[in-house]
């Protein structure tokens, strides 16, 4: 049931997996069951870090299934729960080599080098991926993320428009593409990040405070680069739609409301609200 | 007419051996197909061709959401005139002569096709040595005249009515009908007769055609970053929310204006 849901609950999968496995009699398993509940409950003792369990549920899937790749598989991610990374790096080869198409291999061969805090080499190896598998939209946004921890985020920026371009009514893809632009500062940059910030607030009906927060921010900063331009008056807005301070002012009057509304009902810590005003106050004065 | 009167030892000499003949070699065929089965090598190349598709057409879909830079650089990605991804796939040759050439795709084909229909026809022709010449049952439900060839084959009677059947539409039935038996018996992996026959009736993607729309509609499209929408838009939401009204009504005034 678990599995069907895609979560990730290793504690009771692990309790249960090693009920059902250890009274296969009482469980009334059908054989082909069987081997899906052993599967699981090794990712489950790997993440309760019972490597023990794992390995003598790798030893008996392996007798029956000597050449899977599955179980393959399973091995890399023991040897990496040992911290074995090279070793666990190198079964996934192996395994690519015989099953160049498999995706899973490929994409536990990037958790591992990127686990093992082998950047460059993770980053090479998912740009390899998605060079082939260009229509995963979740290896792209790791591989987003992987660039702006680097610093990367022009790179970024590139792979959160493939998000964007696959799944263009979630608003928090908008709002991370936002926070990259923001990021790298430029005016055209700062321009782009408004109109996403902007998207992301319409979306989801201004529930989004990040969304709101850069709104704010990007707004003042837009406003400041105008005043060294040198136009006090004016701020500057390439499309003339809306003037540059209104969303900015809008969005931090409703932050403000908004923690105000949850201090009221005890929501938020008490002096959350007075920081909060403050911060905006700057924010809108400058 | 009056209804005929059939015999029972024709039930039990000659329906229920054909199912239970049936049933017999659906499953010796499966556990044989269980052991020639050999994983199909994966083309990369191929899998690669129809990942772009889906990206290219979801570009295109929503490529107001992007900017224009970014959406240059992947139209340039996809059409450019020499290493675009879509001109690179029509150097390649047509996938049906391709499947001819290649030795392993075909022996995998020839097996599959072989462990379906050799003991098909085998039984089709038992059925029709043995049991020919006699009506076996009858239809519950009235059919037209035109089914006659087809459920009467062997009786050269032309004036018996079209709902007594013959054994090979007995067979018939049985070879569409023990499908739901296997999926029962044999677990969810059993051969699919009735799915290998489509799929030997419609041809694999036919890579070129859809390229060439696809890289067609890229080409064409004159994009536009729209989402300037989205700041009047955010702009009244925001308005109105910071004003007190509920979410609904601002939802509702952010949307009036277009």
């Amino acid at each position: 049931m678990i599995d069907e849901h895609k979560l990730r609950r290793p504690d009771p999968v692990y309790r249960a997996a090693s009920l059902v496995v250890n009274n296969q009699k009482r469980a009334k398993l059908q054989k082909q069951d069987l081997y899906a509940f052993m599967e699981q409950l090794a990712v489950a003792a790997l993440d309760v870090n019972d490597v023990d369990t794992c390995d003598r549920t790798i030893d008996v899937l392996r007798e029956t299934f000597p050449s899977s790749s599955r179980v393959k598989r399973l091995e890399g991610m023991s040897l990496e729960a040992k911290g074995r990374v090279d070793d666990a790096v190198a079964v996934y080869g192996k395994v690519l080599e015989e099953f160049p198409s498999d995706q899973r291999a490929m994409k536990r061969r990037v958790a591992a080098l990127a686990s093992a805090g082998r950047d460059k080499e993770a980053i090479e190896a998912l740009a390899k991926y998605l060079d082939t598998f260009m229509a995963d939209t979740r290896a792209w946004e790791r591989l987003a993320g992987m660039y702006q921890e680097r610093g990367a985020y022009r790179q970024a920026v590139f792979c959160w428009e493939e998000v964007v371009a696959a799944e263009p009514s979630v608003h928090y893809h908008h709002r991370r593409l936002a926070e990259c632009l923001y990021t790298l500062g430029t005016e055209e940059d700062l321009r782009a990040a408004r109109k996403y910030y902007a998207a992301a607030v319409d979306m989801s009906n201004a529930s989004d405070v990040r969304a709101l927060y850069g709104l704010a921010l990007t707004d003042n900063r837009l406003t400041r680069k105008g005043k060294v331009k040198g136009n006090p008056d004016q701020p500057v807005d390439g499309d003339g739609q809306v003037p540059v301070t209104e969303l900015g002012q809008h969005a931090a009057g409703l932050l403000r409301k908004m923690y105000a509304a949850g201090e009221k009902i005890g929501a938020s810590k008490p002096g959350l609200c007075a920081i909060v005003e403050g911060q905006l106050k700057t924010l809108l004065d400058a | 007419m009056s209804t005929l009167r059939l015999d029972s030892d024709i039930r039990n000499w000659v329906l229920i051996p054909i199912t239970v003949a049936m049933f017999f070699v659906g499953i010796v065929r499966h556990n044989i197909g269980k052991l020639m089965h050999r994983d199909r090598k994966v083309d990369l190349k191929a899998l690669r061709e129809a990942q772009a598709v889906i990206r290219a057409e979801r570009l295109r879909n929503n490529s107001g959401y992007l900017q224009s830079a970014g959406f240059r650089m992947r139209k340039h990605f996809f059409c450019a005139p020499e290493t675009g991804v879509f001109n690179q796939a029509a150097k390649k040759a047509n996938p049906q002569a391709q499947m001819l050439s290649d030795p392993t795709m075909m022996t995998s084909m020839l097996t599959k096709n072989l462990n379906f229909i050799v003991p098909n026809m085998l039984t089709a022709g038992w059925v029709n040595f043995f049991f020919t010449g006699f009506v076996v049952g009858k239809v519950p439900f009235p059919l037209t005249q035109r089914f006659r060839g087809m459920l009467q084959r062997g009786i050269e009677l032309q004036s018996l009515d079209v709902t007594y059947i013959s054994s090979l539409s007995w067979y018939f039935l049985n070879f569409f009908g023990l499908r739901g038996v296997f999926n029962l018996c044999l677990g969810e992996n059993t051969l699919d007769d009735t799915q290998a026959m489509q799929q030997q009736m419609a041809m694999g993607m036919n890579t070129e055609k859809a390229f060439a729309s696809v890289k067609e509609n890229l080409d064409m499209l004159d994009h536009e970053f729209v989402l300037y929408v989205a700041e009047r838009r955010a702009e009244r939401l925001l308005r109105r929310l910071v004003s007190g009204a509920a979410v609904g009504e601002a939802r509702a005034f952010a949307n009036a204006e277009f």
